[in-house]
């Protein structure tokens, strides 16, 4: 089978119900989709049977997600603004634990009555860093805000390494001492187009 | 915040002049594409719903301690109140002299008397059965009906008591399968999905259907004390 079953594909094609789902694995996860009101559904191999995922909110920002290849490892900060006291409470509560633990993020789209297609079709996965909170100061009759967020790092993020995800000369040269293939990885960053070496 | 065992707005009493109902979506587009409209995607999943009541003519004295009540109550947004949605004029209830009535009011005890202090029971005309388990999220919905007037055609609003979402609104969107006559048991496809699974036998509310709500954020009800002891107030509730 397709990673996207091809139904979900159909429907991304034109207009459509998409469902956007995190999965935060503390104990216990903390599942939350972007819609409104809970709705059952399961990641496949990473929910148990039965799980609900609740409903997040009407205001929530999702980052861009970049998939890792071989580039440089990228953190994002989720953000909840409006949520609901209890949601709140779970991620507050559970900061030692959150730190380390696997965030899934996937979708799914839902059919006519509502229905999910297919189940939650993750799509990226990172580790769950720190818990920030933010609630600006506002002035007249703005309305005050209240944000949470959580950093998540894909790629080697632990403190005592720079993020680096790309495979470096030494750890080539480790396996094969004479192999130069991996020689101008370091010159490969994002936005750059390096020139083919003429040995 | 509970959501079960809530006072209910008394809509009758406020009177409001006009009162918009709807269910809030949230769609976004992707980059308009040569040849005219994106694709759009729905990310709410249904949508929850809000109703304003636009107009409230408060005049008497028990009305300004009934908005002060509201102010005091739901203010903040934290609170919930049951929040009627008025139908009574074109909802599928009978006519009795003329006037759709969804609520029959006067009725007294077997022996024709009425509680002491003056009370009767009222009854609604209309309501509804679900016929077959419906599992949290369901957009389909098997009910049989009891006093309908005419068939359940383009959609019309009732409501369910959850045993812990509480009152919660719902319309029909597409009639799926529906009786030989004007009652019996339809399918319905609805919307928004349902918010709890429900069981065979729970009754469904087609007089004044009600869903638990509260203030948006962006909204608190002032009591108003105007000259001439006449005043024209507006209210909003959304989804709690």
């Amino acid at each position: 089978m397709d990673w996207v079953p091809s139904n979900v594909v159909d429907a991304l094609a034109s207009s459509h119900q998409l469902g956007i789902f995190t999965h935060i694995a503390t104990t216990p996860p903390l599942r939350v989709w972007f819609g409104v009101e809970d709705i059952p559904i399961t990641i496949e191999s990473v929910d148990e049977g039965g799980a609900i995922y609740q409903g997040g909110g009407r205001l929530i920002g999702l980052p861009t997600l970049e998939v890792l290849v071989n580039g440089t490892a990228d953190a994002v900060e989720f953000t909840m603004s409006g949520i609901d006291p209890a949601t709140g409470a779970a991620v507050i509560d559970s900061i030692p634990p959150v730190r380390g633990a696997d965030v899934y993020v996937g979708i799914t789209t839902l059919d006519d009555y509502y229905q999910p297609m297919s189940q939650i079709i993750p799509l990226w996965r990172g580790t769950a860093s720190h818990t920030t909170e933010s609630s600006p100061t506002v002035s007249g009759h703005q309305n005050r805000t209240t944000t949470l967020g959580l950093a998540i790092a894909a790629g080697g993020e632990t403190r005592s390494r720079p993020a680096r995800s790309l495979w470096s000369a030494a750890h080539q040269k480790a396996i094969a001492a004479t192999d130069r293939f991996c020689d101008n990885t370091s010159r490969m960053a994002r936005m750059v187009q390096p020139v083919w070496p003429n040995y | 915040m509970a959501l079960t065992g809530l006072p209910t707005v008394n809509i009758d009493f406020l009177a409001p002049e006009r009162a918009p109902v709807d269910v809030k979506g949230g769609a976004v587009e992707g980059g308009r594409p040569l040849v005219g409209e994106p694709a759009a995607a729905d990310i709410s999943g249904g949508g929850f719903l809000s109703i304003a009541y636009e107009g409230c003519k408060i005049t008497t004295e028990e009305q300004h301690e009934y908005v002060n009540f509201l102010g005091a109550r739901l203010n903040g947004s934290f609170r919930n109140v049951n929040v009627p949605i008025p139908t009574d004029w074109w909802g599928p209830f009978p006519k009795i002299g003329g006037v759709r009535t969804p609520l029959v009011a006067g009725i007294p005890h077997s022996d024709g008397s009425l509680f002491d202090v003056g009370d009767d029971y009222v009854e609604e005309t209309v309501w509804g059965e679900v016929t077959a388990n419906a599992a949290l999220r369901a957009g389909t919905l098997s009910m049989a009906t009891t006093g309908l007037s005419r068939k359940l055609r383009h959609s019309d609003w009732f409501s369910i008591y959850h045993s812990t979402k509480g009152w919660r609104a719902y319309r029909y969107w597409r009639v799926i399968s529906q009786p030989g006559g004007t009652n019996g048991t339809y399918e319905l496809a609805i919307t928004p999905p349902l918010r709890e699974a429900v069981t065979a036998g729970t009754r469904v509310e087609f007089a004044r259907p009600r869903f638990v709500g509260r203030f948006p954020a962006d909204f608190t009800l002032p009591s108003v004390t105007e000259v001439f002891f006449v005043t024209k107030q507006d209210m909003r509730f959304v989804e709690a």
